[in-house]
């Protein structure tokens, strides 16, 4: 223990060491855990939710629930992917609660990126594919709002976070396998309300013939409800 | 992260599976929390700084429950149990007794109600009942026993009393007027609750926490009373009440 603090003088203390700290009493503990890993979290419950202000409510439900059940926190995964896991199941938890499969546009990014000056603006890009890579990312996310919460927070945390399956299956708390058959049920899905778009090239401006270059293509999603059931089974 | 191996077996992938997993990378958001977002959690986090550290949700299923909490509420528990027997005794003895009349049993009502800091034995009808206390601690009501202790326009809910504060705090729901009702409002704007339909809620403190005290409609002559925790969806609490 006295090596711990006094590495901790030293360096930065790890996140475990912050979370016992808190759980010893520490009033500031908590939360310079929670600045560390607040953007990806963030993250995670702004795609998974589909809203910023869903979002927002879901996260504030997972930082209250890990700050109470830091106690439970029993040291056999990282971290962070315990705060993931509560933050997530916090946001399906607020899913499930309002039974609303959002279908509509999630115009929050483009809007928050041309706020923040993001350095992904088109300015610095070729106007024309700047528009087709917008106009499918709105596309990716209309669709990805459609799909059972369980099937979007896999894909959002292996596809878009980059989490290994076996960390996703921590999180989600549930079989590799599972993780696997909603990652692959959900990816057959998008690529079905994608299709048609999914058909043009994806950096060369797409097939203009939709639509003026410079303009989004407003063409909606068909969406249709999933035929098959949202079960889980094994790897597909 | 995005360095780790495939997750998932990408040699037999369609190209549109391929091109579906591109563009799900691709959309992964990378900008900072928004400042509103980060300000709300940051108010949020000095909220819950203040809040004693035993006080959390009732676990759920699934949650560790450490065994030194455990055998401390336990003892509490029983301690309370005892003190209720004992009060209990005391009040029974007073009422049958001969030389007793109708308003010294009262007073001993009152008498032994102290010594258990409010609470005798919990049959049905008292739980319902709203119980006198002159206790002078944290667990005190106002100036007035039928009126409900305000904290920053919130009612008090007193962890022994939850029944009693509860059956206070419907009675100012009823009977406040509009102003009121927007003080509510605005003080509940920031905790939102899961409410079912027909229910009315009022912002109540829980050992310096925000909270919502839920009433959900009326049903069978009794009415279910939910306290729930900013910030988190499910009750901690909840009691019925005989329907107003």
């Amino acid at each position: 223990m006295t090596d711990d603090v006094t590495d901790s003088r030293r360096t930065e203390p790890t996140d475990a060491q912050l979370l016992a700290a808190h759980v010893a009493g520490d009033t500031d503990a908590f939360g310079r855990l929670f600045a560390r890993h607040r953007d990806r979290l963030w993250a995670v419950a702004l795609r998974t939710m589909g809203n910023p202000h869903d979002a927002a409510d879901g996260l504030q439900d997972g930082l209250v629930a890990a700050y109470r059940r830091a106690e439970t926190f029993r040291g056999d995964a990282a971290v962070t992917t315990w705060l993931h896991r509560v933050v997530v199941n916090a946001c399906l938890d607020r899913l499930r609660a309002a039974k609303v499969r959002r279908a509509e546009p999630l115009p929050d990014d483009d809007a928050e990126q041309r706020d923040r000056g993001s350095t992904h603006t088109a300015a610095a890009d070729d106007p024309e594919a700047a528009a087709i890579r917008g106009d499918r990312r709105r596309a990716l996310l209309a669709a990805l709002a459609t799909l059972p919460a369980e099937q979007r927070a896999a894909l959002v945390l292996v596809d878009m976070e980059g989490h290994s399956v076996a960390e996703v299956a921590q999180m989600l708390d549930c079989a590799e396998g599972t993780v696997k058959s909603r990652c692959a049920r959900g990816r057959e899905r998008l690529a079905t309300l994608l299709r048609d778009r999914l058909a043009d090239p994806p950096d060369t401006g797409g097939d203009l013939a939709h639509g003026e270059p410079d303009r989004p293509d407003t063409r909606p999603i068909a969406v249709s409800p999933d035929p098959r059931p949202a079960g889980e089974g094994g790897a597909p | 992260m995005n360095d780790r191996p495939d997750p998932t077996s990408a040699d037999d992938e369609s190209p549109e599976i391929t091109e579906v997993r591109r563009l799900l990378a691709d959309a992964r958001h990378t900008e900072p929390m928004p400042d509103d977002v980060a300000s709300r959690m940051d108010d949020v986090l000095g909220r819950l700084g203040g809040e004693i550290p035993s006080v959390r949700p009732e676990p759920s299923a699934g949650d560790v429950i450490p065994i030194s909490a455990h055998r401390r509420r336990r003892a509490a528990q029983l301690l309370v149990a005892a003190a209720a027997i004992v009060v209990g005794g005391v009040v029974v003895t007073q009422a049958f007794s001969p030389s007793s009349d109708s308003g010294t049993s009262a007073g001993s009502q009152v008498q032994a109600d102290d010594a258990s800091g409010g609470r005798s034995a919990p049959s049905t009808l008292q739980r319902e009942q709203p119980q006198p206390n002159h206790s002078a601690n944290e667990d005190s009501p106002g100036p007035n026993p039928e009126e409900p202790r305000l904290r920053n326009g919130r009612v008090v809910v007193r962890s022994q009393h939850f029944t009693d504060d509860a059956l206070q705090g419907r009675a100012l729901l009823e009977r406040s007027d509009s102003a009121a009702k927007a003080g509510q409002q605005s003080l509940l704007q920031a905790c939102p609750v899961r409410e079912a339909a027909g229910a009315k809620v009022l912002a109540a403190d829980y050992r310096n926490a925000p909270a919502a005290l839920v009433f959900r409609h009326p049903e069978g002559g009794t009415q279910v009373v939910d306290l729930v925790v900013c910030g988190s969806l499910s009750p901690i609490r909840t009691t019925t009440l005989p329907a107003p």
